[in-house]
């Protein structure tokens, strides 16, 4: 049903149907895909190995419904979780890296080793100093996610208007007057864009943990189902963490819009 | 007209004295030489223009005097302290060429941040500091607006009331109004004039706009460049308090013409000769 066409001069009204508006099409999106995925389906005739139907990926996913819920719950735990502490030490690292280029220098080439080193290969070595538990799920997605928050957080952090630099040297402010009322202030756009970029990721991190540490979760149903050609349950768990990731990063969003609108920060 | 030489040391009871100031920069291996051989005093409660043509140094000489940077040679004291002790006892105001707000913070916000860090009052006494600044500006309706939502000028204003939040002793303003279209700059300046007259601290104005020097000033220093030094001055005995009515008064033209021609004498290009 579409939203009312009444007219109306409250703003709120008008974001409301704004929202409706993009819901529709949301809905009308999701729509069109399974459509034409069944079109393609059952126009080319491809095996089920290859694409099987959208009715048979509803079907696995309400048989195994038990099963991909509490995958599901393991998965978001990890990610979430590894989200958490990868943000938190990015922008702690980009702290302290922004606070001196002497400090910047040195750490700089540790965290590009640290991030150049594909994941996978750090991962068995994890899990034989961190076991097979939420620790390394945690490190893992931690790894994968916090690079782009910490580049953003420096950048952030360092491009601070040179007047306002002095603006606070005329007011004698510590350093730390600095970093809580002008650098960070100033870098919380940058850090949310970072965010962004690890919300969208840490479902996948979390997975890469389950494939090699952990075996539990979606990414270790994924690869159970694939093994026992289960493919209407490898589709529906891809689906599942492809929604996750999904709702993780427009959750980001919305938190990045409603903090950083303009004026609605509050005094320190 | 005096040359650099005779350029006055102010009496004792000088609000800012700079003694032989010279600052170079390092830009790459050559040696810039931004200011040399500065003399001159402010006294308190007068109101200074530096005008000069841009790059002849003259910002860098406001934040010599500020502690923003620190002199080459010479010296700076502010009353009888260094510039290092007054910038500890926040003795200075500063508006900036550009508005410098915070555009997380909203216009009263910005007003009481210097009190904030000087930690100074409770907050319901700094917001209470800061709506007297903002009614002060003629922004008394604007307390919570963001920045953003304020004109180019409003945003001025309340620079000008963020810099007089911690009474300063002396307040520096470099081109405040200089990126402002003529009309809003004049407007600006009447209102400077106005808020000047009511809080009578001493006032150090950077400009290189002549009528801008000769509405405001007491007393107007001239610089070249290359490198930057100080060539005359002027004084402007016109009575105060001064309004627009000013702009077509014979002694502001005479003084006006004077300034021009002191800047033309000196080798300098203008960049506006005056408003």
């Amino acid at each position: 049903m579409l939203p009312s066409h009444e007219p109306s001069s409250s703003s709120s009204d008008g974001r409301l149907r704004k929202r409706l508006t993009s819901l529709t099409y949301g809905l009308l999106i999701i729509v069109g895909i399974v459509v034409v995925w069944s079109l393609v389906k059952y126009g080319s005739g491809v095996t089920n190995e290859a694409l099987p139907a959208p009715m048979e990926v509803a079907r696995a996913a309400w048989v195994n419904r038990g099963a991909l819920i509490a995958a599901t719950g393991i998965t978001l735990e990890g990610a979430l979780g590894g989200f958490f502490f990868g943000s938190v030490a990015a922008v702690g690292l980009a702290i302290v890296m922004a606070s001196s280029p002497t400090v910047s220098r040195t750490l700089m080439p540790i965290v590009l080793v640290i991030r150049t080193t594909p994941v996978i290969a750090i991962a068995p070595l994890l899990t034989l100093v961190l076991g097979n538990g939420i620790a390394t799920i945690f490190t893992v997605t931690a790894l994968i996610i916090f690079f782009p928050t910490m580049v953003n957080a420096v950048l952030g952090l360092q491009s601070v208007p040179p007047g306002v630099i002095e603006l606070m040297a005329i007011g004698n402010a510590s350093r730390r007057d600095v970093l809580w009322r002008v650098r960070l202030p100033n870098a919380l756009p940058f850090i949310f864009s970072g965010l962004q970029i690890g919300a969208s990721t840490c479902i996948l991190g979390a997975m890469v943990a389950e494939w090699i540490a952990t075996e539990s979760g979606l990414g270790y149903m994924i690869l159970q189902a694939g093994a026992e050609f289960d493919i209407g349950l490898l589709w529906a768990a891809v689906l599942v963490a492809g929604l996750a990731a999904f709702v993780i990063f427009m959750l980001t969003g919305w938190v990045a819009r409603r903090v950083t609108r303009e004026g609605a920060w509050d005094e320190a | 007209m005096e040359n650099a030489a005779e350029a006055s040391d102010g009496p004792t009871s000088a609000a800012v004295k700079v003694s032989g100031v010279g600052r170079t920069f390092r830009l790459g291996r050559r040696e810039l030489v931004a200011l040399q051989g500065i003399s001159f005093g402010v006294r308190d409660g007068e109101f200074v223009s530096i005008i000069g043509p841009s790059g002849c140094g003259k910002s860098t000489l406001l934040r010599l005097i500020a502690g923003l940077i620190a002199p080459s040679s010479g010296s700076i004291s502010i009353g009888e302290s260094t510039v290092r002790e007054a910038r500890a006892a926040r003795k200075f105001g500063f508006v900036f060429q550009e508005p410098t707000l915070l555009p997380w913070r909203s216009a009263l916000q910005n007003v009481t941040l210097l009190l904030e860090l000087a930690r100074r009052g409770s907050a319901a006494e700094r917001r209470a500091r800061g709506i007297e600044l903002l009614e002060l500006v003629g922004l008394g309706q604007f307390v919570d607006t963001p920045p953003a939502k304020l004109s180019g000028g409003m945003q001025r204003r309340v620079g000008i009331a963020r810099a007089l939040a911690v009474d300063p002793q002396i307040l520096l303003l470099d081109e405040p109004f200089g990126a402002l279209d003529e009309i809003t700059r004049q407007q600006m300046n009447v209102f400077l004039q106005s808020v000047w007259t009511a809080q009578r601290t001493t006032a150090l104005l950077v400009t290189h706009n002549v009528g801008e020097a000769v509405f405001l000033s007491d007393r107007v220093i001239v610089m070249s460049n290359g490198p930057g030094r100080i060539v005359g001055e002027l004084q402007i005995d016109l009575p105060r308090p001064r309004d627009l009515t000013l702009l077509q008064d014979q002694r502001y033209f005479a003084l006006a013409g004077q300034l021009t021609q002191m800047l033309f004498t000196s080798g300098v290009a203008l960049q506006s000769a005056y408003s």
